[in-house]
């Protein structure tokens, strides 16, 4: 549905309210614009949006991360040493959608850090979902440093003696999560993160309720 | 004690369904004699400009049948069974919840439900109700509210797959929802929760529920009203 369908119309509507006389040249001038608009052809194809934003110029402690350190020695064949090589982001727009680090101070009380991600050679049943750390990228690639939430127990076996435990098995698995901060450390290409997610603190315990974003496009 | 002053719809299956014919011909017999039949008073004004025929191009608003009406109504009640602490606790978990940065309203406490906007009750539907609700609510009433939210949320925009189409397993969600409803609310089986049984299909002719946001432009509305100019005309 395109919004802008009906601005002619809106334009009709405060021209009637407000009284004017030459209503049929201005309908036929607004239809011109809406017209030469929409036969526009764009010239500018629509290149790909993926940026690294914020440079850290000051990021001695993950130089010295043992995580990037490994990951830079078996994925880039420079021979030099990571410092040279590789640069940090507190931020990255990927497919069109702006992503934060832990790094990124700027964040206020928004948690847009907590993503999930596909991981290669892995089941597309299971799902993974992690805290972005640092973005980085060496001379070809980019990456993101993740912490990963480890899965628990479902959340459906809650309500294992509930009389719609058959029904809602299946959707409630797939849009909750019950998960805790694992201390493992992966870092995975830009490209293989999907989504953003909702964490759920629970006072009691350390696991957490993670749900993915279900729609990025809808009107407020 | 609440007392009922809506019309109740109890769940009557098999669903007389109306179609483009019968919907037509009930509608026309109806402006001929001039009296309600089967519930049509006449046939419609916009009936001769909508390109598509009458019971197909009607779409249920989710933003006025679900989240404005039905979920309030049903959250209402819920957190009036809960003591004040905990409905204190919750008010306040709700209230700090973090989100992504691109959601420009979050959630609002339940004591403030009567200025809440579409929204941040969406965000509660989708996201912040069951984490927040489903150990403390009994266990039966929580899982007949999941009910209710999965089959919500596998219309709204989901892309996940099993092993039935994703209309048919929300449809059959919200089937068993509104059949068990009397047994944990009274007096709420009124017409905007009888409107659920058709979401289903509503998703397979017009699509996610996510897009079919009829009031893209309400807002602009009473922009016009208020900047008006002069009486308006009959």
């Amino acid at each position: 549905m395109n919004l802008e369908g009906n601005c002619v119309l809106l334009i009709l509507f405060f021209l009637n309210l407000l009284g004017t006389r030459h209503l049929g040249d201005l309908i036929m001038h607004y239809y011109n614009i809406d017209m030469s608009l929409s036969n526009k052809k764009s010239r500018v194809l629509p290149t790909t949006l993926d940026t690294s934003l914020d440079k850290m110029s000051n990021a001695l402690d993950f130089f010295m991360n043992k995580n990037i350190l490994t990951h830079h020695d078996t994925n880039c064949d420079c021979n030099e040493s990571v410092d040279k090589c590789v640069t940090f982001y507190q931020r990255f727009c990927i497919h069109g959608r702006i992503f934060h680090s832990t790094s990124y101070k700027k964040r206020g009380l928004c948690n847009s850090y907590a993503v999930q991600y596909l991981q290669e050679n892995a089941s597309k049943s299971l799902k993974y979902f992690g805290e972005i750390i640092v973005f980085f990228s060496n001379r070809k690639d980019s990456f993101a440093l993740l912490q990963t939430f480890e899965n628990q127990k479902m959340l459906s076996e809650y309500f294992k003696l509930s009389q719609f435990y058959e029904n809602i098995e299946q959707p409630i698995n797939a849009f909750y999560h019950v998960v805790k901060r694992a201390n493992r450390f992966v870092c995975v290409p830009v490209k293989n993160i999907i989504k953003h997610c909702i964490v759920f603190t629970k006072n009691s315990s350390d696991s957490l309720i993670i749900t993915p974003v279900s729609s990025y496009v809808e009107h407020d | 004690m609440p007392i009922c002053k809506k019309r109740q719809y109890p769940l009557s299956l098999p669903l007389n369904i109306r179609d483009p014919k019968s919907f037509a011909t009930h509608a026309r017999r109806a402006q001929i004699i001039n009296q309600s039949l089967y519930g049509h008073k006449g046939r419609s004004k916009f009936a001769n400009i909508l390109d598509v025929p009458f019971p197909l191009s009607i779409i249920c608003d989710y933003q006025h049948v679900s989240l404005l009406r039905h979920f309030r109504d049903v959250v209402k009640v819920i957190s009036s069974s809960l003591s004040i602490q905990t409905r204190k606790n919750i008010d306040y978990n709700l209230r700090n919840q973090a989100f992504p940065h691109f959601f420009n309203r979050k959630m609002r406490g339940i004591d403030e439900f009567s200025f809440i906007k579409a929204s941040e009750l969406r965000n509660l539907l989708l996201y912040g109700f069951i984490p927040n609700f489903y150990d403390i609510l009994p266990l039966e009433k929580a899982a007949h509210i999941c009910l209710f939210i999965c089959g919500i949320r596998l219309l709204h925009c989901s892309n996940e797959n099993f092993e039935k189409s994703r209309s048919s397993l929300a449809g059959n969600l919200l089937k068993i929802y509104y059949q068990n409803h009397d047994k944990f609310y009274e007096y709420l089986q009124n017409f905007v929760l009888h409107l659920h049984i058709h979401f289903a299909t509503n998703y397979d002719r017009h699509g996610a529920l996510s897009c079919v946001n009829t009031f893209a432009q309400e807002s602009l509305i009473g922009y016009i009203a208020s900047n008006r100019n002069g009486k308006l005309t009959s």
